[in-house]
């Protein structure tokens, strides 16, 4: 099944990345829209539902923390499956975002081998191989 | 916390670069002799990247580069052609700037406690000086990347003043212990 996919990043030079990083790994795109930050990720999710959310975490107005906070405390939202991309390696923070709800953590830097790891890993059979 | 040895800013800036570029650039930058400098000055046209450390360990950390390498960092990192440093070319230097030295961060809070960095502000022109504020000096490693070079300058000292506040308040819990 193609991808609806939602890239969060205050920078629209990673979003741009993120998303060639996706189209290089193989995976097929049903759509790739992007947010600017927590708050602007919400609106777009509320619009229509991705499959998957890709976030960084440090974004003005609403974090990323605060992102993956929101939409695992909403009944609705809950499902939505969010990955983390982060400069940050640290395992406190990373065993942090994922006890809030973060299914995935991808490091940066990353290619696309490893972000295809992690939407497979965590997409399981939504994904065509 | 200890003062960080000039060796392992200098492995751990490596390591970090070399690794960035492995996973997603277009090719190994070479290293080059390190030296020390407290002063950045530029005649000629370039782009620095300053990002600040703050915490246990405090200073900065810096990419510093021609316009004709960052044209080349932006062109590998976003697979383009970019014939002028604009915007987007100084967006990616700064991406760049964020992953060697986050990545350098979070190695050096193995070794010596949590530190946090700013976001990167990016300076690019002609005539242009920077000057590191204190005594310490930047540790530069440079490389060299296809025909032209770039460096990462650190300055990190252990925060003396933190240090410091954190020993009265424990000499004040004690005394109101005892």
């Amino acid at each position: 099944m193609p991808l609806s996919v939602l890239i969060v990043d205050d920078s629209p030079l990673m979003r741009r990345f993120v998303e060639r990083v996706l189209r290089m790994s193989g995976l097929e795109l049903a759509e790739c829209r992007e947010a600017t930050d927590g708050l602007d990720a919400l609106a777009k999710i509320r619009e229509s539902v991705p499959d998957i959310v890709l976030t960084d975490i440090n974004m003005p107005t609403m974090d990323g923390e605060s992102l993956i906070r929101c939409i695992a405390e909403d009944g609705d939202l809950r499902s939505i499956p969010v990955i983390v991309i982060s400069t940050d390696r640290t395992e406190f923070r990373k065993s942090r975002l994922m006890e809030l709800g973060a299914k995935g953590y991808v490091a940066k830097p990353f290619n696309p081998e490893i972000l295809r790891a992690q939407l497979e890993r965590v997409l399981g059979s939504l994904i065509d191989v | 916390m200890g003062v960080i040895e000039s060796e392992t800013v200098v492995e751990l800036i490596r390591e970090s670069t070399r690794t960035l570029f492995e996973t997603m650039m277009d090719a190994i930058p070479e290293p080059l002799p390190v030296y020390r400098i407290s002063t950045v000055r530029d005649s000629h046209e370039s782009v620095f990247c300053l990002i600040g450390f703050s915490g246990e360990m405090m200073g900065s950390g810096s990419l510093h580069c021609s316009g004709a390498c960052a044209r080349q960092l932006a062109s590998a990192l976003l697979m383009g052609e970019y014939l002028e440093v604009d915007a987007e070319v100084l967006d990616a230097v700064a991406e760049v700037t964020n992953m060697i030295i986050g990545n350098f961060k979070t190695a050096v809070e193995e070794r010596h406690g949590v530190i946090g960095i700013s976001t990167p502000t990016v300076i690019y022109g002609e005539q242009y000086a920077a000057r590191n504020f204190g005594a310490s000096d930047w540790i530069v490693v440079p490389f060299r990347y296809h025909d032209t070079e770039f460096d990462l300058r650190v300055s990190l000292q252990p925060d003396k003043a933190r240090t410091r506040r954190t020993e009265q308040l424990l000499n004040h819990r004690e005394a109101l212990s005892s």
